[in-house]
């Protein structure tokens, strides 16, 4: 080990030796280094060759040793232009390895900006694409909104004041058959068994069977009603609903037309002024039917109705209170699950409402135990 | 015939070695003329010096290496004098300058393509990254008019 070590020391010191010779030209030899002196090499020269090509800085050392060795002069002149000569191939070549390591780094960069510009490309594609579904799906909500306006005013009995507005009844049957047929698939698509899908699908076609637009119409929302009650009945198959179904409640409540928004008690849904009286305006029977598609389609927990006056209400207020509020929940009862709890509880200040506790983003409970006041289940109410 | 494939080949061999020789030390280096040289030991002899220089001046980027090329060319001039002379020691000197110079020379041409190659490489590279920019510009744009649209 000493015997190695000590061969590398003697050769570290040759070619540091060696090193200095070459780059104070020709020292020891004899020869004075002048201007034009073949075996003169610059300092600056050396170490860059040696560092870039060693192979071909090899040779000008070969070459120059050559040089050195001769006493012919004009032997000597051919060794030093050779030394010189390979020398400046070695300066050469360090330059062009430079050269080609900025040409690949340059490479690099090409590939890393048209690799981004790919990403940003295909990023911006899918957002346009995105947008223009976002326009399509708004054109698509207006119209069915639009369709669900007519289809209620004709179950509303408006029918008689919108003759001849049969194209338009048309065009909403249309819009609603093709709705109901996307919830159908979407009930399917969560395991609802074919025989209840089945049961939701359509009687016939509507058309050809001689139908007016009005009973078209009429046709096309009950198709869709039960459609929605098999994503209903669907989505029930579930304990307690998804992130997916909460969403999916909003959003079916802002295409109805319904005032929703979420508490720590539930999703809210805000009751109409016109539904505490004792005969019911054109409001109302609108909120009503709008509520109800909501219910079918999102089955999940109870209903709370909260318009039962406060414990420092008079006696009087009670009892309206009360009474609105069972009349409502058997309003209720018609358009919702039989099984389904209906539970009447005090208001809290706030304005009379209708909560879905089981959508809470932090569902508190899966089942309301009855509430101090009355509870009524629809299984209590009359058949729909 | 037989002394020409025989300079072929050994060009082959030497430029092969050298190439490998060069990708060990900088790869990568796609597209370099190869220059070649003797092995180690070996003494080059006139037709095979004759033919590099040939294969040497005709190639696009000569120009780069007229002076080493030059050289050569009086070098080997000279070995053919030291051999029609039979004078062994001075056509020796005279065929390892000429190699020299040639080496030099065949150095200096890929040089000249190196440069040629970061020059287009780096247009190529400001190019691109211009085109990312424009990217990055068009997609800011979308998102700012896709946020225009979602605002009520």
């Amino acid at each position: 080990m000493k015997a190695r070590g000590l061969v590398r020391a003697c050769a570290a010191i040759r070619a540091s030796a060696l090193l200095l010779a070459l780059a104070s030209g020709c020292a020891g030899s004899g020869l004075r280094p002048g201007r034009h002196d073949p075996l003169r090499f610059a300092r600056a020269d050396v170490l860059a060759a040696r560092r870039g090509a060693p192979d071909l800085f090899a040779r000008a050392q070969r070459a120059r040793a050559d040089a050195l060795a001769t006493d012919d002069p004009e032997a000597r002149a051919e060794h030093g232009e050779r030394a010189r000569a390979w020398l400046a191939a070695a300066l050469a070549e360090t330059r062009r390895i430079a050269h080609m390591r900025a040409a690949s780094a340059a490479e690099a960069r090409v590939v890393a900006a048209e690799t981004r510009r790919a990403e940003l490309e295909r990023a911006r594609v899918e957002l346009e694409r995105e947008a223009e579904r976002a326009a399509v799906a708004a054109g698509g909500r207006e119209q069915l909104a639009h369709a669900l306006q007519r289809a209620e005013s004709d179950a509303l009995g408006d029918a008689a004041r919108s003759r001849g507005l049969d194209e338009e009844r048309a065009q909403a049957a249309e819009l609603l058959r093709a709705r109901a047929r996307l919830v159908r698939a979407a009930a399917i698509a969560l395991q609802l068994p074919s025989q209840r899908a089945a049961v939701a699908a359509p009687a016939s076609s509507g058309r050809a069977d001689g139908a007016t637009a009005h009973q078209r119409l009429a046709a096309a929302r009950a198709e869709l009603e039960r459609a929605e009650s098999a994503l209903g009945e669907a989505r029930a198959l579930s304990r307690e609903p998804s992130a997916q179904e909460r969403a999916a409640l909003f959003e079916l409540a802002r295409e109805r037309g319904l005032e929703a928004r979420e508490s720590s008690r539930g999703v809210v849904f805000p009751l109409p002024d016109g539904l505490r009286g004792a005969r019911l305006d054109r409001a109302a029977r609108v909120w009503l039917l709008r509520i109800a598609a909501v219910l079918r389609a999102h089955p999940h927990g109870p209903v709370q109705l909260q318009v039962a006056p406060a414990a420092n209400a008079s006696a009087a207020e009670r009892h309206s209170g009360t009474t609105a509020g069972a009349r409502i929940a058997a309003m209720l009862a018609k358009v919702t699950r039989r099984d389904r709890a209906i539970a009447i509880e005090p208001s809290d200040g706030s304005d009379a409402a209708l909560v879905l506790p089981a959508y809470a983003t932090a569902a508190p409970v899966a089942a309301v135990p009855p509430g101090p006041q009355a509870c009524l289940s629809a299984a209590h109410a009359p058949a729909r | 015939m037989f002394a020409r494939r025989l300079t072929s080949l050994a060009l082959g061999t030497v430029c092969a070695l050298f190439a490998a020789h060069v990708h060990a030390q900088a790869a990568p280096i796609g597209g370099l003329f190869a220059p070649a040289a003797p092995g180690a030991g070996r003494e080059p002899e006139v037709a095979e010096i004759a033919a590099l220089l040939e294969q040497l001046t005709r190639h696009a980027d000569a120009r780069d290496a007229r002076t080493a090329l030059a050289r050569a060319r009086d070098a080997l001039v000279r070995a053919r004098e030291a051999v029609r002379a039979k004078d062994q020691p001075r056509a020796t000197l005279a065929k390892q300058s000429a190699w020299a110079s040639l080496g030099l020379a065949s150095r200096r041409i890929a040089l000249a393509a190196a440069k040629r190659a970061q020059i287009v490489a780096e247009l190529r590279a400001r190019r691109a990254e211009a085109a990312c920019r424009t990217a990055e510009q068009r997609l800011a744009m979308a998102r700012q008019a896709d946020a225009h649209a979602r605002t009520p």
